[in-house]
């Protein structure tokens, strides 16, 4: 017979008022747990996603599109850039370039977007190949890992692209001659897992008509790309030799006397923060003051519960219990009621986000999950531990001063 | 092996109330009567240790009760006095066997599971030890208490109005086990009651006098 045995067998002998406190405990910890592992896990992604990109070059339109589009694939491109007008970023000795990655975007497969780029851009985000080779000529492509997953595609198989970011049939461009797929790419963690890349070219050839184009012999770069004056891409990525006064003039620069746009993906993702950080503060209020209700509602339990048991109280002291024990007794149960209440919490918010993931990773093509813990839940599991200790303390202190000799008298 | 002197105690704001010095053997059982209002619990509440006298000595097998640190005067009553209430009270999230246990572990001591089985048959309770204590008659639930006051073999049992609750059988069933027990202990016995039929059977009874109450302090 110990403290605990009787502690947990006092808590179900009140299997409703428990279960109630433990609901409202495990309900809060797990918004709150919910919300600590979105945080953790777009901060996580997102600056994975920027694989030191300094600066993002395109059509003019909301800087924020650019950066979503440019960098996340997340939201619709603002429009196509000539590649007479971006001459000066695609030389080699440009004096505050260090690297540029072109992108042609706006095309998919299936939901998947295709991005026509140089095999530059496995370096920016440490593509590996998983299965096959990187492409060699216009028309082949290396998908994600993600796509290869979910659309069950191998080495060798090919597709038609889509017009367009949705899924739509109507919009297939079918007059063109399939992509082939040449390699599979390892998984990245990065937005390149939902990816179907390819050499510039191709977008220019499924959409050019006329061009019935003669397999080119020049190789995948931006030497090349150079060289199709009259034609345009949608984003340059842009990387800089230093981030200095200079750099900051090259973007004003941009912006003011040009016909295109550069802007900066920290400075765009910290905008968009601070305008979605209003909602996930007043989620995280509401899971905090969920957490406290619950913190009220042990004290209530425990206090309502030791006025039906003073006489209990009473009678382990006449059997030699201290006034110590009674105080331990009480603690420990608004203890177990914290701790099981954080444990069903913990259980239920990261089995919650696996279920967002899922409806996630359908809308938006990224990967979130539940399955991970960050050292911030220890914290939530201190801080539970802290509430189940305030909330009984009280009535713990009550259970000890319990007056055996009247208490006894009175139960007569 | 009990001896009380002079032992008072004053409620706040009340006159003292002082009780008639009090010698018990062992193995010896002692009635203490008086009608209501005379300070009987207080008297029993005295003895157990549950109050300390406001004047006065108590001795228990030579340790001056009263003398002893709270946490040392807790253990000491678990370890060593029996108590029997009029209604017996259980925790009753608790079996019958747990609150046997529990008793036990509250005065640190180790449960003997053959001496306690053999208890609760001599009681004639055994089958209902897995019983939760509301699932049990009146009758029943004050011989479990009797068995709860003596599991840890306590050297003084004391009883307050242990059988007015009950009818005759059972009234007279429990105060023929309390004897029995307290005699196969070696303790002593001090049962505090109104109830007329309990006078019979006991050779020596003291009597509290509504008088006693005066005196100063």
């Amino acid at each position: 017979m110990n403290f605990f045995y009787l502690s947990r067998k006092n808590l179900s002998k009140k299997p409703l008022s428990t279960f109630l406190t433990l609901m409202l405990f495990a309900l809060g910890i797990s918004l709150i747990t919910i919300l600590l592992l979105l945080n953790h896990q777009f901060q996580k992604q997102f600056d994975k996603n920027l694989a030191g990109i300094d600066l993002v070059i395109g059509a003019k339109g909301s800087p924020l599109q650019l950066i979503l589009s440019g960098m996340y694939h997340l939201d619709a491109p603002t429009g196509n850039i000539p590649i007479a007008e971006i001459q000066p970023f695609l030389q080699k000795n440009h004096p505050l370039i260090g690297k540029v990655i072109p992108l042609s975007l706006g095309d998919s497969y299936r939901g998947f977007r295709i991005v026509g780029t140089t095999p530059d851009f496995f370096e920016l985000y440490e593509g590996a190949l998983q299965n096959g080779d990187f492409w060699s000529a216009p028309m082949q492509a290396v998908i994600g890992y993600g796509v290869a997953q979910n659309l069950n595609l191998q080495v060798g198989d090919t597709f038609q692209s889509s017009h367009g970011l949705k899924e739509d049939n109507d919009l297939i461009h079918e007059d063109h001659r399939p992509i082939q797929i040449v390699g599979i790419l390892k998984p990245s963690g990065t937005v390149m897992d939902q990816l179907l890349l390819t050499d510039f070219r191709t977008v220019w050839e499924v959409h050019d008509h006329q061009h019935s184009q003669e397999p080119s012999e020049e190789e995948s770069s931006l030497a090349t790309l150079a060289t199709f004056n009259d034609q345009s891409i949608t984003t340059l990525l842009i990387q800089l030799k230093s981030r200095n006064f200079q750099a900051l003039n090259f973007q004003r620069n941009i912006n003011e006397n040009t016909n295109l746009q550069a802007a900066t993906p920290a400075i765009e993702i910290n905008r968009l923060y601070a305008n979605i950080g209003m909602g996930i503060s007043l989620l995280r209020a509401l899971a905090i003051a969920i957490v406290f209700v619950s913190g009220i509602s042990i004290f209530v339990s425990l206090y309502n519960s030791l006025k039906d048991r003073k006489y209990e109280m009473a009678l382990m002291r006449v059997m030699g219990g201290s006034r110590f024990n009674l105080f331990k007794l009480v603690l420990l149960e608004g203890l177990i009621l914290a701790v099981f209440g954080w444990l069903s919490g913990v259980i239920l918010g990261h089995f919650g986000l696996e279920m967002i993931a899922h409806s996630l990773k359908s809308t938006y093509k990224y990967s979130l999950s539940g399955i991970t813990f960050i050292s911030a839940e220890w914290l939530v599991m201190w801080a539970s531990i802290l509430i189940g200790l305030l909330a009984s303390l009280f009535p713990a202190l009550e259970a000890a001063r319990t007056n055996i000799h009247k208490t006894l008298s009175e139960g007569k | 092996m009990l001896v009380t002197k002079d032992l008072c105690y004053q409620y706040s704001n009340t006159q003292p109330i002082c009780f008639p010095n009090l010698e018990c053997q062992k193995g010896e059982s002692i009635l203490i009567l008086g009608p209501s209002g005379t300070g009987k619990t207080t008297f029993l509440h005295l003895l157990g240790g549950l109050i300390r006298p406001t004047r006065g000595q108590l001795m228990l097998n030579h340790v001056d009760i009263g003398s002893l640190s709270d946490k040392n005067l807790d253990l000491f009553r678990g370890q060593n006095i029996g108590i029997v209430f009029q209604k017996p009270h259980f925790i009753k999230s608790l079996t019958v066997w747990e609150n046997l246990l529990l008793a036990a572990a509250l005065a640190g001591k180790k449960s003997d599971k053959k001496r306690m089985i053999d208890l609760l048959e001599r009681l004639n309770i055994a089958h209902k030890s897995e019983s939760k204590t509301d699932q049990l008659s009146q009758g029943e639930q004050q011989r479990v208490a009797i068995a709860r006051a003596l599991v840890n073999e306590p050297i003084l049992i004391l009883a307050d109005e242990p059988t007015s609750a009950l009818d005759d059988i059972n009234g007279e069933e429990v105060a023929a086990l309390l004897e029995d027990e307290s005699k196969r202990l070696e303790a002593a016995l001090l049962i505090v009651t109104h109830d007329n039929r309990l006078q019979t059977k006991f050779k020596k009874t003291i009597t509290l006098e509504p008088t006693e109450k005066s005196g100063t302090l």
